[in-house]
């Protein structure tokens, strides 16, 4: 059953007409010419069955392609048959069987009545077809080549093929032929489509990675780079081939790189941590380059390397380098400030009770200082002394104590001395002035002036109330202590402390200095 | 906290001028007390720029004893100008060996909290060399 359009159609049914020969000759020709052409197998193998089928005037055209197992062959196309049978599978049981001879050794069978040969396997079947006449063609394309499979013709009357048998060699020349020559085709065109497959997936990795990637010969020579590399620096790859990429490196970092790869032949790698030029950023960051000898020619070897970013990872441990310094300068420097305070408190207290209690509180004062200090957030001085108000934990803190001043950030350095500072001047409150009473007034104030260039912090502590004036003390208490010695000489300040009938002032005048 | 500053006296620190840098209030009243005990004259600083003027104008102390944070400067630079002036130098410091930079580590340390004992037998040694 010829497709539409087949050159076939130029060909009349009537391969018995006088002209018999010529027309054989005709269809062979143009089979011929299809067979060279073709690149669709089972097209091919269709019109193979067609044009036989139809120059020899057979009732049924048959190609069988040997199956792997070389036991078995299976029919692939047909002319005269139901095309619902193309697919299907004979198995050869008999060794010494026609079709077993046939597809082993490659000796054609004609038989011109199916009826008087019992050594044909399938007669059984071509008895059910109604077939009598038939010749079996092996299909291979010349000697010592693979046999592919048989090109089966019978008619329903009985018929010796004899004289057409060269005539069918040629036709089953050609479709092994083309057979084998469009299987080679598809092989190679799978081995292509896999290759670029495989070279798509090798290029994604090696231009998708977020690293350098690049290939030098001895002697730092690049011979090849990703395009990560001009992505970065900014420099195409024809400049930086060769020794041309140790532009885009920092000139300080250049006796780094040259001793790498000095080193790197004896240490089997190549490593180093260098400053690449990056045109985005407009600045140098850092990379670390490693390399491993590969592919070895002349026993020469291609270092096959990578430049990866690690410009944040060194900023992260510059930075916990100075954490963990800062860390045990504040741990060992509070332990001594806690021993001084407790000598302190020690020499100023009256009694075991009065140190206990007096040593408990001001540690919490230490304590929220720390607090304050651990925070995240920038300082403010209105902070620090809301903290300090709210520790008092008494109802009417806030009518009694008024806050006025402006935002105002601190640096850390000052955090604890104020701290202990307001401390100090609170428990003095609670013991004899307006906190003691519940009456009166205590105003903290403060603003920024700038003398000589330098922002000049001024605080001032002023408490009114009604009480007496207290009694002399030859001692110099804590809070004294801590205000006129330790304030001028921690934080520079100068101050100013006056404790009388009715009215307690601190004045404070503090250097905020530029370092927070 | 071992005992006072008099149980390793042994008079070598008496009339000795020290140069001394904290910038601890607590810390530095605490030295200064143990050292005048001593004998000592003291000179305190808190902060470097007074100390580094100090130490380039006056005659060199006997020896100095810095902290090395002082209000968050590194007391390095006076370090270098005493050494080079044959000053001995203690640091008195609550970093380990591993933040201090090399070029420092040889230099005498001790490390806070510090006992007063530890302070002034350390003096007294290097005085003595």
């Amino acid at each position: 059953m010829p497709a539409d359009g087949s050159p076939l159609d130029a060909f009349p049914a009537s391969s018995r007409a006088p002209d018999a020969a010529l027309h054989q000759h005709e269809m062979l020709a143009a089979f011929a010419e299809l067979a060279i052409l073709s690149e669709d197998i089972d097209l091919l193998l269709q019109e193979a069955c067609d044009y036989v089928r139809r120059a020899v005037g057979a009732d049924i055209v048959l190609l069988y392609r040997q199956n792997a197992d070389r036991r078995s062959v299976e029919l692939r196309a047909g002319a005269g048959i139901a095309p619902s049978l193309i697919g299907s599978h004979i198995a050869q049981g008999n060794d010494q069987s026609l079709e077993s001879r046939l597809l082993r050794d490659g000796e054609p069978v004609i038989v011109p009545d199916v009826r008087d040969e019992p050594r044909l396997e399938t007669r059984g079947l071509l008895r059910s077809f109604d077939q009598r006449g038939l010749a079996l063609i092996p299909l291979r394309d010349g000697p010592g080549t693979p046999m592919l499979g048989l090109l089966h013709i019978s008619t329903c009357a009985p018929r010796d093929f004899s004289a057409e048998f060269a005539f069918l060699r040629i036709y089953a020349s050609l479709v092994a032929a083309s057979m084998l020559r469009i299987d080679a085709l598809r092989r190679r065109r799978d081995e292509q489509a896999a290759r670029e497959r495989s070279e798509w997936q090798l290029r994604l990795v090696l231009e998708g990675i977020p690293q350098l990637v690049w290939c030098a010969e001895p002697g730092a020579q690049w011979r090849w780079m990703g395009p990560q590399w001009t992505e970065v620096t900014g420099r195409d790859p024809d400049s930086s081939l060769g020794r041309g990429w140790l532009d885009a490196v920092h000139p300080e970092d250049a006796v780094a790189v040259e001793e790498a790869w000095g080193a790197a032949e004896a240490r089997g790698i190549f490593e180093v941590e260098c400053r690449i030029w990056h045109q985005h950023d407009g600045t140098y960051r850092w990379y670390q380059g490693r390399a491993l000898p590969t592919a070895f020619e002349l026993g020469e070897p291609t270092w096959v390397g990578t430049f990866t970013d690690v410009e944040d990872l060194r900023a992260l441990e510059a930075r916990q380098a100075v954490l963990v310094a800062e860390l045990q300068h504040r741990t060992r420097n509070l332990l001594a400030v806690v021993e001084g305070i407790a000598l302190q408190t020690m020499a100023a207290a009256d009694s075991q009770e009065a140190f206990e209690t007096s040593f408990h509180d001001r540690l919490q004062a230490l304590a929220r200082a720390q607090r304050l200090l651990s925070g995240s957030e920038k300082l403010t001085l209105r902070h620090l002394l809301e903290t300090e108000r709210d520790a008092l934990g008494i109802v009417d803190r806030e009518s009694l104590i008024t806050l006025d001043g402006p935002d105002v950030l601190l640096p850390s350095t000052m955090v604890q001395t104020l701290a202990l500072m307001i401390h100090e001047l609170a428990t003095n409150s609670r013991k004899h002035g307006v906190i003691a009473r519940g009456a009166g007034r205590i105003a903290i104030r403060w603003q920024v002036n700038v003398t000589g260039g330098e922002p000049m912090l001024d605080l001032a502590w002023e408490e009114t109330g009604d009480w007496p004036a207290p009694a002399a003390d030859s001692r110099r208490g804590f809070g004294r202590e801590l205000i006129e010695r330790a304030l001028p000489f921690q934080l520079g300040a100068s101050s100013d402390y006056r404790i009388a009938a009715g009215a307690v002032t601190c004045r404070l005048h503090v250097p905020l200095g530029g370092a927070a | 906290m071992s005992g006072g500053a008099g149980e390793v006296e042994d008079g070598t620190l008496a009339g000795r001028r020290l140069l001394v840098c904290e910038d601890e209030f607590y810390v530095a009243v605490r030295l200064e007390r143990a050292l005048l005990d001593a004998g000592a004259n003291v000179t305190l600083f808190a902060s470097l720029a007074p100390a580094l003027a100090h130490a380039e104008r006056e005659d060199s102390p006997d020896a100095a004893l810095l902290d090395i944070n002082l209000r968050g400067e590194l007391s390095f630079p006076l370090a270098d100008t005493l050494l080079a002036r044959g000053v001995p130098v203690i640091f008195l410091s609550g970093y380990d060996t591993a933040t201090i930079p090399p070029a420092y580590r040889d230099v005498a340390r001790l490390q806070k909290p510090v006992t007063l004992a530890q302070l002034t037998g350390r003096l007294g040694e290097l005085l003595r060399r």
